[in-house]
């Protein structure tokens, strides 16, 4: 059951990854816009005090491009044979704990949170956090560390296998891309919306 | 239970030949050095995929289908296999 939720894209089809893959988009569409979660990042998500569809549509679309365009070069630079389905597929499933996290904005309980470490930050108040700041922040903080693990396994696991990635040289290669995926994310994204 | 080939020398890892083949007919044996097949000096997990994939009739489709496996697993594991014979045949 690990096995499937680190890697299942030894054992499944790209057909059936892919349609999980559009399915979990779609319901990644409805979770941001139900608790106000923009995908700004390749990795990451942040909590808004609004958003509409469009937007949450809009910052994917970036995201699928970028990290998929970026992924498939470094893809058939490494192996010639890498397919861009099995990168797409690779890409969409690898969303899907992100898509999670934006759950923990029920009620704007993320982003009251950040305006409120915000504000102690402002006033110079960081070594004053009560109890519940602190228990609030460290519980955002580990699912988020959970779901940022967890997305670059999948992620890793997904590209090793589209590219039989095998070497420590190309393994780095793919810990720059992610980097410059996220940072053209952002970038593009912010400067759009 | 059927036993294995050896393919590895147990005490160095050199690649082992065969020096010595007998008839169970009528007990002739043959002596000499004869290197092993190429095809032989890989594992026996290996031969197999090769002989799937031959009687699959070069479709890893329908190897990915058989074995439970990806495209791009079955892909890969016959680049390895591939890749190690080039570097035997070298």
């Amino acid at each position: 059951m690990i096995k499937i939720l680190i890697n299942p894209f030894e054992k499944y089809s790209e057909n059936k990854l892919l349609i999980v893959g559009i399915i979990a988009t779609i319901i990644g569409v409805f979770l941001g816009l139900l608790f106000n979660g923009i995908y700004d990042g390749v990795l990451d998500m942040h909590p808004v005090k609004d958003i509409s569809i469009t937007e949450i549509i809009y910052s994917l679309f970036i995201n699928f491009i970028i990290i998929g365009i970026i992924l498939f070069l470094l893809g058939k630079f490494i192996n010639p044979k890498t397919r861009f389905i099995d990168v797409l597929s690779t890409i969409m499933i690898a969303k899907i704990p992100v898509y999670l996290l934006t759950i923990t904005n029920f009620k704007g309980f993320n982003y009251e949170l950040g305006l409120e470490i915000q504000n102690k930050l402002i006033q110079n108040q960081m070594n004053n956090l009560s109890v519940l700041l602190l228990s609030k922040l460290i519980l955002i903080t580990i699912l988020s560390l959970i779901v940022l693990v967890w997305t670059i396994s999948l992620l890793y696991n997904g590209f090793k296998i589209a590219t039989n990635l095998k070497s420590s040289k190309h393994v780095f290669l793919f810990g720059i891309s992610i980097i410059t995926a996220e940072i053209f994310s952002k970038i593009i994204i912010s400067h759009f919306l | 239970m059927q036993p294995k080939l050896p393919i590895q020398c147990p005490s160095c890892e050199g690649s082992l030949s065969v020096t010595q083949l007998s008839c169970t007919n009528c007990t002739t044996s043959v002596s000499g050095n004869f290197s092993l097949p190429i095809l032989l000096q890989i594992s026996a997990e290996e031969q197999n995929f090769i002989l799937q994939f031959f009687l699959m009739s070069g479709s890893l489709k329908e190897m990915a289908n058989k074995m439970g496996n990806s495209y791009p697993t079955v892909r890969n594991k016959l680049d390895d296999i591939i890749q190690k014979i080039n570097n035997l045949n070298s």
